[in-house]
């Protein structure tokens, strides 16, 4: 068998040009749904074909070229490259070289390959395994910060700063060593602090052992600190024994600039992505639970994927802190995936405390969209400013441990004054209150005991101790007994009597004030007796609990919708049999009450049965903001890469559409944003050359008509150039003679079609309009295209929406039954065949001092061709049949308005309208069909086509 | 509340009494010893030191045996100790370090220094 050569070549290229022009669009599709593996992997098989080709038809340039092309697509796939737009750019520049390597082997010219090309590809893919491990090694380092960094902290540092001022990062990196040795790092932080205007420590308690396994020479806590201070970063340093054991980080520009994400987000999307959290929340739970007792991978993976999810949705809404939480968890569960790190009880510990952070954060979103959630955020485990979910078991211990204490304190204060070092003893005590109280999760407890420690370190007499222990000892006395009433305190400090109290207590104000008024204490008295008591009620408070719940949202499964939408639909054409059934009884004798109560049921059912259809219909319905969210993003970045300056204005007016409709949109929607911004508006200078303003202005506007959803692409550029389409046009081939603007405006739906002298990075590669076009006609809809040189352009697209229960006008014709949407329906009429004239080929006739165009549906029906002598023939049958002609004035989705003469009127109805079987899709003029009550069927005419 | 107590070692009266007026000061109460045998009497007696800087060339035991020995004692072990050196040699910064040294001085050695050091320790 003789193999030619050349003729495979042929081959070759043709086939290499296709693949070549779809890797094009999927690069860009890529670009804007970076996680889609699909397009990633079919641009990969896309080169790589054509790499094995090349080779076999022994072009091995083009080969080789593709080689390396091939490779960093690879490593994109994998995931090693991150899709960049200068990745984008390489591969779209890349793809083009390949395609002029074709190019001049098909023309038979020499050429060599541009070794710089190469080497930029290689550049890329060759470094990223290196780089790779630096990138993330540096920014791990330098966004070290904002896994601990929350809203809140960041509020009060703003809130604290001041000019001169800086904000630090400090971590202690201090080993066991220096701690053996003597040195504390609790003094370089007393440092820091005494020297920082704002001080907040972030500990990890999960690294502390259990009692039993506590060492007293080894270091478990290296807190995180953030602080304002004005000592330099050199002047840090130096509190430390060594540069080294500390870790600084100057974020001050990253606080200044931080702007609160949550007042970026529109409520809709942000609500989307919260009640996504609350679905996932229960498995979340429930598999971080199952993990804590199994430790199996099972659960772990779950826990990953969990985590994931979130971490991908909060990105996609711009949740920075909520993103970096649950990435550095993601990493740390991958680690334990792999067996890189063994799990055990700190590391669930761990687990929960950033869930917990995490949870925080969403927490906060909830309440500031007023919303109530289904998730129980409060993980037992977890240290929150709250300790109303303490576990039964874990607060009896808790106050056994307490009053035992709280009945060692008054004695060991009475022997302050003989014994000095029993401050000792007190301050131990306190700090093993401060223990429990961690241990326990309770922390008003560690909180109360750590200021008390503090001011304790420096007080000897015996007063200044009790008064400094007053508001622990209430907190005690709130545990174990319970809160006391005002009088019942300043009874027990003595500070008033049983009589006064009895007194004060038969009148009618607050206690407090009556006695401050008898003189009988002063009100500072009252304000630390209040203080006391107000302790005391917090402490009560932990001992009781309560958790609210409220449901307010369900997922369903598409699926089911689906199917219950069908349902919906079918029994609305039982029903219309029902009523087909009931006409005939009618005429039966002696029915006429069991007729009219059947009747009048039918409406209830008729009703009921519409409303489900169109309540199950709702469903689907998302609004179509959701579909628009990510366009503002879109022009933004054209508009910084071009250096132009575009404003994006949507006015979506509260636009619903049915989700898969939503989905399919989405491409053709970016492609024609994208094309307005790098082909309609122009760049500044040449804006204003021409005396237009800037930015240049691109709207998208979305309403209901009828039942379309019409979506408006307006931008005020430069418009089309009906020239060059023309010249574009008869290069290809195709006819250019007289052509009405729409159909010199349809060209660029070609594919392939493209007047752009500079093929840009976004567009001018002809690939985009026909997907558009394909896309929206696959969805039944219909394309616009407006435009005027120098003021802009209009992109229409008309998108019927779902199937539903539509109101036609039946007519007939020729004995056969036809629906006409009402929504296209002005009005029906009659006209005696005398009014309707002739001219040329078209009949017309007046109607209300408006002149409309009027067909024949017969004549449509049966492609009958219209000439003047038919036309003639037509009008002279009817004068001659018939005395009066039913038309219907009609109006197109376009509002172009026309008459249609049909046989006969018939009612109007509702009817579920079928889409036209696959076979039958090419008559143009039936959009759909349904089925009658007694059977018949019923085509729906599509107005615009006729 | 009684001062803190600080533990110099160094067989030079003259940097005994620098940092001894510096020590009192700053309000710390000071004790002297002349070399590492004295240092240890001393530092047995006195348990409850907080800080003890101890010079490295002395007769009869020299600073790094002097820490040794102590930071083997259980109930002086953590006592933090910084070390005065005549020049900044690096190997005897290592092996003070090996031994539990924290911190170093270096002769001769400004008021600042001494002060920096103590509140860098001891706050």
């Amino acid at each position: 068998m003789e193999i030619d050569l050349e003729e495979c070549r042929k081959l070759f290229y043709v086939e290499a040009r296709e693949i070549l022009e779809k890797s094009n669009s999927l690069i860009l599709q890529a670009e804007a749904e970076p996680e889609n593996l699909d397009l990633l992997n079919s641009l990969f098989r896309g080169i790589h074909s054509i790499k094995g080709t090349a080779g076999s038809v022994e072009l091995f340039q083009i080969s080789e070229f593709a080689h390396h092309l091939e490779s960093l697509l690879s490593q994109i796939r994998d995931k090693k490259i991150s899709i960049s737009s200068e990745i984008v750019d390489l591969i779209l520049n890349s793809l083009d070289y390949l395609e002029s390597l074709v190019k001049m082997s098909e023309s038979n010219l020499d050429y060599k390959l541009d070794e710089e090309k190469i080497k930029s590809i290689q550049a890329v893919y060759d470094s990223s395994s290196k780089k790779k491990l630096e990138v993330e090694s540096s920014q791990k380092e330098s966004k070290k910060f904002l896994e601990f960094l929350s809203s809140e902290i960041v509020l009060e540092i703003k809130q604290n700063l001041e000019k001169g001022k800086f904000v630090y990062f400090i971590e202690i990196l201090y080993t066991d060593q220096e701690f053996q040795f003597g040195y504390d790092p609790f003094v370089l932080l007393k440092n820091l602090q005494n020297n920082s205007k704002y001080y907040k420590a972030i500990t990890d308690l999960s690294k502390l052992p259990s009692w039993e396994s506590f060492e007293m020479d080894t270091l478990y806590l290296r807190p995180k600190i953030f602080c304002i201070t004005n000592l330099s970063l050199e002047e840090i340093f130096d509190l430390a024994l060594d540069r080294k054991l500390l870790y600084v980080e100057d974020i001050s520009d990253y606080v200044k600039d931080f702007k609160f994400e949550i007042t970026n987000i529109e409520p809709e999307i942000l609500r989307e992505f919260l009640i996504s959290v609350d679905d996932i929340y229960t498995f979340l739970e429930k598999a971080l639970f199952e993990y804590e007792k199994t430790y199996s991978l099972d659960s772990l993976n779950k826990l990953f994927r969990y985590i994931h999810t979130i971490k991908g949705d909060a990105d996609y809404i711009g949740l920075r802190t909520i993103v970096s939480l649950t990435h550095n968890l993601e990493n740390y569960l991958d680690k334990l995936r792999k067996g890189v790190e063994q799990p055990s009880k700190s590391s669930v510990e761990y687990i929960f405390e950033v869930l917990d952070k995490v949870f925080t954060e969403i927490r906060e979103l909830n309440l500031k969209l007023n919303r109530t959630t289904t998730a129980n955020w409060e993980f037992p485990k977890s240290k929150q400013n709250n300790s109303t979910n303490v576990p039964l078991e874990t607060q009896e211990a808790y106050l056994e441990q307490v009053k035992q204490i709280y009945e060692i304190l008054p004695s060991l204060l009475d022997s302050l004054e003989e014994n000095p070092t029993a401050i000792k003893s007190i301050i131990r005590l306190v700090k093993t209150i401060q223990t429990i109280s961690e241990n326990s999760g309770i922390l008003e407890g560690v909180s109360l005991a750590k200021a008390t420690i503090t001011k304790l370190e420096g007080a000897t007499k015996k007063e200044e101790v009790k008064a400094l222990l007053l508001e622990l000892e209430a907190f005690l006395h709130g545990l174990v007994k319970g809160p006391q009433k005002l009088g019942e305190i300043l009874l027990e400090q003595k500070v008033i009597s049983q009589v006064d109290l009895e007194e004060a207590l038969n009148k009618q104000k607050p206690i407090g004030e009556i006695l401050v008024e008898s003189g009988k204490v002063t009100p500072e008295v009252i304000q630390k007796a209040l203080q006391k008591q107000r302790i005391e009620h917090v402490a009560k408070e932990i001992t009781t609990k309560s958790i609210e719940f409220s449901k307010s949202t369900i997922r369903i499964d598409e699926k089911k919708i689906d199917k219950f939408y069908s349902l919906a639909s079918e029994l609305i054409i039982a029903k219309n049999t029902y009523d087909f059934y009931l006409s005939k009884l009618q005429f039966i004798q002696g029915s006429e009450e069991i007729y009219k109560s059947l009747k009048e049921n039918l409406y209830v059912i008729s009703r009921l049965a519409n409303e489900m259809q169109t309540g199950i219909l709702s469903l689907r319905m998302i609004p179509i903001q959701t579909l628009f969210q990510k366009y503002p993003k879109v022009v933004r970045d054209i508009a910084r890469r071009e250096k132009k300056e575009i404003e994006l204005i949507i006015e979506e007016n509260r636009v619903e559409i049915d989700k898969k409709i939503a989905d399919a949109l989405s491409e053709p929607l970016i492609h024609i944003v994208r094309n307005a911004c790098d082909h309609g508006i122009e760049t500044p200078e040449i804006r204003k050359k021409q005396g237009k303003k800037t930015p240049g202005i691109i709207l998208l506007k979305a309403s209901y008509e009828g039942n379309h959803v019409v979506i408006q692409i307006k931008d005020d550029g430069k418009g089309l150039d009906k020239q060059k389409i023309l010249d574009k046009a008869s290069k290809l081939g195709y006819n250019t003679q007289n052509l009405s603007d729409r159909e010199i405006f349809n060209f660029i739906f070609l594919p392939g079609f493209s007047t752009a002298e500079q093929v840009t990075e976004i567009s001018g590669r002809g690939v985009g309009m026909d997907v558009v076009y394909s896309t929206i006609k696959s969805l039944d809809g219909l394309v616009f295209v407006e435009s005027t040189s120098g003021f802009g352009t209009e992109i229409t697209l008309s998108i019927p929406m779902s199937i539903g229960i539509s109101k036609v006008l039946v007519v007939s014709c020729e004995n056969l039954k036809y629906a006409i949407p009402l929504e296209n329906v002005i009005q029906t009429l009659k006209l005696s065949p005398t009014e309707i004239h002739i001219s040329q080929n078209q009949m017309f006739f007046s109607f209300r001092e408006e002149v409309f165009l009027v067909e024949s549906l017969r004549q449509k029906l049966s492609h009958e061709e219209k000439t003047y002598f038919s036309q003639v023939e037509f009008l002279e049958n009817l004068q001659s049949k018939q005395l009066e002609v039913p038309i219907v004035l009609l109006k197109t989705s376009q509002n172009f308005k026309f008459g249609l003469i049909v046989d006969k009127h018939e009612k109007s109805t509702e009817i579920a309208i079928k889409p036209m079987p696959q076979k039958l899709k090419n008559v143009e003029i039936i959009s759909g069909v349904s089925i009658m009550g007694d059977g018949s069927i019923l085509q729906v005419l599509n107005v615009d086509k006729l | 509340m009684p001062s803190k107590k600080i533990l110099i070692l160094d067989d030079t009266q003259s940097i005994r009494s620098l940092l001894a007026m510096t020590l009192k000061q700053m309000g710390y109460t000071v004790i002297e010893a002349v070399d590492g045998l004295d240092g240890l009497e001393k530092l047995k007696a006195n348990p409850d030191v907080s800080l003890v800087f101890s010079d490295y060339n002395m007769p009869n035991k020299n600073g790094i045996e002097f820490i040794k020995e102590f930071k083997s004692i259980s109930n002086l072990r953590a006592i933090p100790v910084v070390l005065l050196t005549t020049e900044s040699e690096d190997e005897k910064k290592a092996e003070g370090r090996s031994v539990g040294a924290l911190a170093w001085l270096t002769k001769p050695f400004k008021v600042e220094n001494i002060q920096a050091v103590v509140k860098k320790i001891l706050g």
